[in-house]
């Protein structure tokens, strides 16, 4: 009874559900609220909660406040690909005129990108880029040119661990990196590869860690490396999880002294190490320039194309534009014990 | 407050399709473009499938969490097949078939007697890691664009899940096999004197799992490429699905329509939060995830209630 019961009751729901579904056009539109004609940007994170991504919303936030822009600040709450997807796909079907995402896998959510696309919504990825071609993403707000990332990464390392005249890099060495699909991650560490082996032959690289952006994950695997490698001379943590996991990781084993931690994280989460001296020196861009610098992009591409070259966005000057879609922030900051107070991520 | 039996029935059935009728208002309140919302069901079709093979899984007191891993497995294998010269067809058929080999390994260990729980959750870290291994933790795109992923304007998806629910609902509902899956859950040692093939039940439900699994994963890898563990957590979302729809967990009572059931609300709650999360700055990420945490937590009450009517109501027969 009871089966049957849910049986013609289903049968009837998804027959409602398709016809709502398929036509009814005309329900469609713009709900009530919103004021008409004013521009909605959705802006995706890797994921919602961690410091870093909360910086860049402040700072999209005052660019949608200066530009008088509804902006939609939300992503999924682990790194999950196909919980961004999900969530594109709603935005398309909200109609966004601009939808900007940081993606965690650049090959899983290109295609639902390009859907967004096809609906009218202009495309663009920040942080981290999709697959151009597959996505048909308009621009990419990049933070930094991927080589001054891996050349700053390195110079860090030969001010804190290198040896003799002009700091030669000798022992062994390890990347503590995100996920191993990160593709920010990938592409520094593969242009540092060939400058560790060109410059500093001496140099031995340990297979990387991948703990995913997760903070006890990376504490634990980056102690095991300690733990294994008693002569360990330094740590590249190059996701803004992993740095402070991985001078914790140090200081708990009281290393400091013989091994050098550095990498990219945020200024915020690695103030207690700089100040107790656990790591000297680490680097990152400005995070909340670079939300800043997605929303007035995006609201900048509804009103026209921008042209390649150098241009101001706002309170963001000297932005270049590659011919390749690329917006380009600047080149990392180098945070250390003189600096660190002075910004607010 | 004292409802009398057939009261408490009918609101029993009845609160279900309230919150669904909620969640769908929810979402068409807001939809612009209607097309799009096609696109929105993919994930939640792929969820389906596996929702159904489980709840055949959960209706025998098993469990099967490593279908994620599965999936990554299967399309790792097609991507790398691929890389190396096969054909496209070739490398599918060597997904699905690693599908059914991982499946049946689960069932493999499950016969010989390892709780469902411990085993999958054993492959679920070993398929996972297997796709890294063979990939070298790379992901595999750029595959030719195929007619597959699309049947009749629908993704596939959705065809997979009408597939697998008919067979599921007939061979779970109206066959020799389907009461053997219900012995099983309801009482394992009754169902092994009662001459049910124990064994060869179990395995070929893990097996099935497995090749829905590697079915899915052919049609993602087509269409976005062979990316390693990219449908991390689908298993909990599967099993969700069961749940709310009503299947007891230990086994024994539930349904495929059920899990339709439950599957049409989850899907329904969570897209319809994330639309309401673009107007009402409370519904972000994380409060999207207490809202599903709660109904999660009222639907189980809810089901138990109901179920103990049905139990009383066996009583009194």
């Amino acid at each position: 009874m009871m089966k049957r019961f849910l049986c013609v009751t289903l049968l009837f729901s998804c027959a409602t559900l398709i016809a709502l579904g398929c036509g009814d056009s005309s329900s469609s539109g713009r709900s009530a609220g919103d004021s008409p004609g004013q521009i909605r940007i959705g802006m995706m994170p890797k994921l919602i909660g961690i410091s870093f991504f909360d910086a860049a919303e402040r700072g999209a936030q005052e660019a949608a406040q200066e530009l008088q822009v509804k902006l939609i600040y939300d992503g999924p709450t682990s790194d999950s690909a196909e919980e961004q997807a999900g969530l594109v796909n709603t935005w398309a079907a909200q109609g966004f005129d601009v939808i900007a995402v940081a993606p965690n896998d650049p090959d899983a959510i290109a295609s639902k990108l390009a859907d967004a696309k096809a609906t009218g919504a202009t495309v663009l990825t920040w942080d981290t880029d999709a697959n151009p071609e597959k996505s048909g993403r308009e621009l990419f707000i990049n933070h930094t040119p991927n080589q001054g990332m891996a050349d700053t990464l390195v110079d860090m390392m030969v001010a804190g661990a290198g040896e003799g005249e002009g700091g030669q890099l000798k022992g062994k060495f390890i990347i503590v990196s995100g996920t191993q699909t990160a593709a920010n991650q990938n592409a520094w560490m593969a242009l540092m590869i060939p400058i560790l082996e060109q410059q500093h032959p001496e140099c031995e690289l340990l297979p990387t860690l991948y703990p995913s952006e997760d903070q006890s994950k990376a504490l634990e695997q980056t102690a095991a490396a300690l733990d294994a490698h008693k002569e360990l001379k330094g740590i590249w943590a190059i996701t803004s999880v992993a740095l402070p996991a991985a001078a914790k990781a140090v200081r708990d084993v009281g290393r400091q002294d013989e091994v050098c931690v550095t990498g990219l994280s945020l200024p915020s989460l690695m103030d207690e190490y700089i100040k107790d001296d656990t790591i000297e020196q680490f680097a990152l861009f400005d995070v909340e320039d670079l939300g800043y610098l997605t929303v007035f992009v995006a609201h900048q591409l509804t009103q026209g194309p921008i042209a390649v070259g150098t241009h101001d966005f706002g309170r963001v000057k000297g932005v270049t534009v590659t011919e390749d879609g690329q917006v380009i922030l600047g080149n990392p900051v180098v945070f250390n014990k003189d600096n660190i107070d002075d910004y607010r991520f | 407050m004292k409802l009398s039996g057939s009261k408490r029935k009918w609101i029993g059935r009845l609160l279900p399709w309230l919150l669904l009728c909620v969640a769908l208002l929810m979402v068409f309140s807001q939809v612009q473009n209607p097309r799009s919302l096609i696109n929105v069901g993919v994930p939640w079709a792929r969820v389906g499938a596996l929702a159904i093979v489980m709840t055949a899984i959960i209706l025998t007191g098993g469990i099967d969490l490593s279908v994620a891993s599965i999936v990554s497995l299967s399309s790792m294998v097609m991507g790398v097949l691929w890389r190396n010269g096969w054909s496209v067809p070739s490398a599918a058929i060597m997904a699905l078939v690693t599908g059914i080999i991982a499946g049946g390994f689960n069932g493999t260990l499950v016969v010989v007697g390892l709780p469902p729980l411990v085993a999958t959750l054993a492959t679920m870290a070993f398929y996972s890691g297997l796709a890294l291994m063979i990939s070298g933790a790379e992901r595999i795109t750029g595959f030719p664009e195929s007619g597959l992923v699309r049947i009749a304007g629908l993704p596939t998806e959705y065809w997979i899940l009408a597939g697998t629910f008919v067979t599921a609902l007939f061979v779970i509902h109206f066959t020799r096999f389907g009461r053997w899956c219900y012995a099983l859950g309801d009482n394992p040692l009754a169902a092994r004197f009662a001459a049910v093939p124990v064994h060869r039940t179990h395995w070929f439900l893990y097996a099935a799992s497995g090749l829905v699994a590697g079915l899915l994963a052919v049609i993602y890898t087509m269409r976005d490429g062979a990316i390693p563990n990219v449908h991390r957590g689908i298993e909990l979302n599967a099993i969700a699905c069961v749940v709310v729809g009503g299947t007891l967990i230990t086994g024994g009572r539930g349904g495929i329509p059920l899990t339709m059931l439950g599957l049409v609300i989850i899907a329904n709650v969570d897209i319809g939060l994330s639309f309401m999360s673009s107007r009402v700055e409370f519904f972000k990420g994380e409060a999207r995830l207490v809202v599903v945490g709660v109904l999660l937590i009222a639907v189980a009450v809810w089901n138990e209630w109901t179920a103990r009517d049905d139990a009383k109501e066996v009583e009194r027969i």
